[in-house]
Formats: C-alpha cells, sequence, structure tokens
C-alpha cells in the first residue's frame, strides 16, 4: 500500500484533493449567492432607499479594506510561490503577514460596526426609510458571515504557518497549503463583490 | 509554471482595476451603473481565479465547479428578481375591514 492510498499515487491524491476543494468553493459560492439573490430582489423594489444607505457607508473603510485583502491574497500566493523555491520559512513569514492583513481588514470592520451603532443604526432598527433599512439589515448579515469566514480564513492561515517546514517543493508536496489558499482567495473574490453593492452604488 | 513577477503584475493590475471602479462610481452612469461595477468586479474575480488560485497552470477541469456555480448563481438571482419585481402591492381582500 502506497502512502498515497486509497490512490494509486501522490499526483492522483493532490488532484483529488483540489476538485474536493473547488467543489467546496463552489458550494460556499452558493451560500453567499442566495444573498446577493436577496438583495438584488430587495434593491429592486426600494432602490431608493438602498441608494440612500449606500450613501452612509464608509466608503473610506470600506475601499482600504478591498486594497487590503487583494494584499492578503498577493501575500498567500507569494507563499506558495515561495515553498515552490523550496524556501518554506519564507512562506511562514508570508503566511502570518496575511494573518496579520486579515486581522487588520476585522478591525476595521469592527470600526465601522461601532460608527454605525453610535448612530443608532442596528440589524433591525435606526434607519430613516424601509429600504434603507433593508440595506443596513442585509450589510450586517452579508459583511458579517463575510467576517466569519475571514476568521475561518486567519485560523486556517496559522495552522498553514504552523506546518510551513513540513511543505516541499514538488507539485504534490504542499496540497494543504494551495487548498487553505483557495479558501482565502475565494474571501477576497467574495468582498470583490460585496465592496461595489454596499459602497460604491449610490 | 508562473513567474513570480506575474503574481505582482496581476496585484498591481487589481489594484488598478479597483481604482477604475472607484472613480466610475462618480461618473453619471445612469441605469450603466450597476452593469459597469460588476462587469469589473467580474474582471478582477477572473484574475484571481486564473492566477492567484492557479487555474491558468493546469489542464485539470477544476474551473468547471467554478462555472457550474456561475450558471446556477445567474439563474437563481435571475429568477428571483424577475418574480419579486412583477409582484403587485398587497391589498386586502375585498369585503374585509382593517383592524382599527
Amino acid at each position: 500500500m502506497s502512502g498515497a492510498f486509497p490512490f494509486e499515487n501522490d499526483a492522483r491524491s493532490a488532484h483529488a484533493a483540489r476538485l474536493g476543494m473547488w467543489v467546496f468553493l463552489a458550494s460556499e459560492s452558493m451560500f453567499f449567492a442566495a444573498l446577493f439573490g436577496l438583495y438584488a430582489a430587495l434593491r429592486a423594489n426600494h432602490a431608493d432607499g438602498f441608494r440612500e444607505g449606500v450613501r452612509h457607508a464608509e466608503l473610506a473603510i470600506g475601499t482600504a479594506n478591498t486594497a487590503i485583502l487583494l494584499a492578503s491574497s498577493l501575500v498567500v500566493v507569494l507563499a506558495v510561490d515561495a515553498v515552490r523555491h523550496a524556501r518554506p520559512l519564507l512562506a511562514r513569514k508570508l503566511l502570518v503577514g496575511a494573518m496579520a492583513l486579515g486581522c487588520t481588514f476585522l478591525a476595521l470592520k469592527g470600526v465601522e460596526y461601532s460608527h454605525h451603532f453610535t448612530e443608532g443604526i442596528v440589524p433591525g432598527a435606526g434607519a430613516t426609510s424601509q429600504g434603507e433599512q433593508e440595506y443596513f439589515n442585509l450589510y450586517y448579515i452579508m459583511t458579517g458571515l463575510h467576517a466569519l469566514h475571514v476568521v475561518a480564513g486567519i485560523i486556517v492561515l496559522g495552522w498553514l504557518a504552523r506546518r510551513a517546514p513540513t511543505f516541499t517543493h514538488q507539485d504534490e508536496g504542499h496540497v494543504p497549503l494551495e487548498l487553505g489558499g483557495l479558501y482565502w482567495h475565494l474571501v477576497d473574490v467574495v468582498w470583490l463583490f460585496l465592496w461595489p453593492l454596499f459602497y460604491l452604488m449610490r | 509554471m508562473v513567474r513570480t513577477r506575474t503574481y505582482f503584475l496581476v496585484f498591481f493590475a487589481l489594484l488598478a482595476l479597483t481604482g477604475l471602479t472607484f472613480g466610475l462610481s462618480f461618473a453619471p452612469l445612469g441605469a450603466l451603473e450597476t452593469p459597469v461595477a460588476l462587469a469589473i468586479a467580474c474582471a478582477k474575480g477572473l484574475l484571481v481565479a486564473l492566477f492567484f488560485m492557479h487555474l491558468i497552470e493546469t489542464r485539470k477541469p477544476y474551473w468547471l465547479f467554478g462555472l457550474l456555480a456561475l450558471l446556477l448563481m445567474t439563474l437563481l438571482i435571475v429568477l428571483m428578481v424577475t418574480d419579486v419585481v412583477k409582484r403587485e402591492p398587497r391589498r386586502a381582500p375585498a369585503g374585509t375591514t382593517r383592524p382599527a
């Protein structure tokens, strides 16, 4: 029995792992798709209220967070690249850097939420119209769910950073790192759609 | 195999597209505002998927699952929105009186 059992060899084992990860990412996308659909359906009937809500959004924080997540995705892919060049300790530092960027994102989100709370806008109350309230309800639900995914991603990156010295440069030598990276990139892509819908479309 | 330099180029392209979306959000595009913002977001997502998620490096069909999710997502959103916008506002049935 080879170490890759039940697969014949490491290449097939890696392929199965990547396939499984992509199926999982597709299912996570559907999770968010339901909420994006809800946004579209509610906005279609309350366009003015939603626009009012977007004007209330903290554009500077939202935009900074977009740049932060994009940078964190770069750092994660550079970590994979580092392992491919047989530099696992550099990868470890890069993964810790990505975690720091993720924590910065969450901190800024916390600041944003606290600003809204101070103004009295909470899930279910505080807005000046039904449409605007629906915008803010969706804002809390969707960015909150996204933030939970960021937390999970940071934990995964931390686990990968700990295991970094075990990753080798071969194609199949660092599959967990690749897969964890894929999850982080999905979290980034989801935000790439949250940002225009909640911060830009006035 | 993708060179390290390429990842930086993709990152700067992503930043440029972010700046473009930001700038265009102040332009008077009218009804085009939504499609333009979403199109640029799709372009950014595609760059992340192709390069950061390594799809461009392999001939294996991992992209198929992404495409499937995209198709199902489109179906879901289109059907939801076209249903909801065509609904009439709720009215009490004839003969009932509203509670005081």
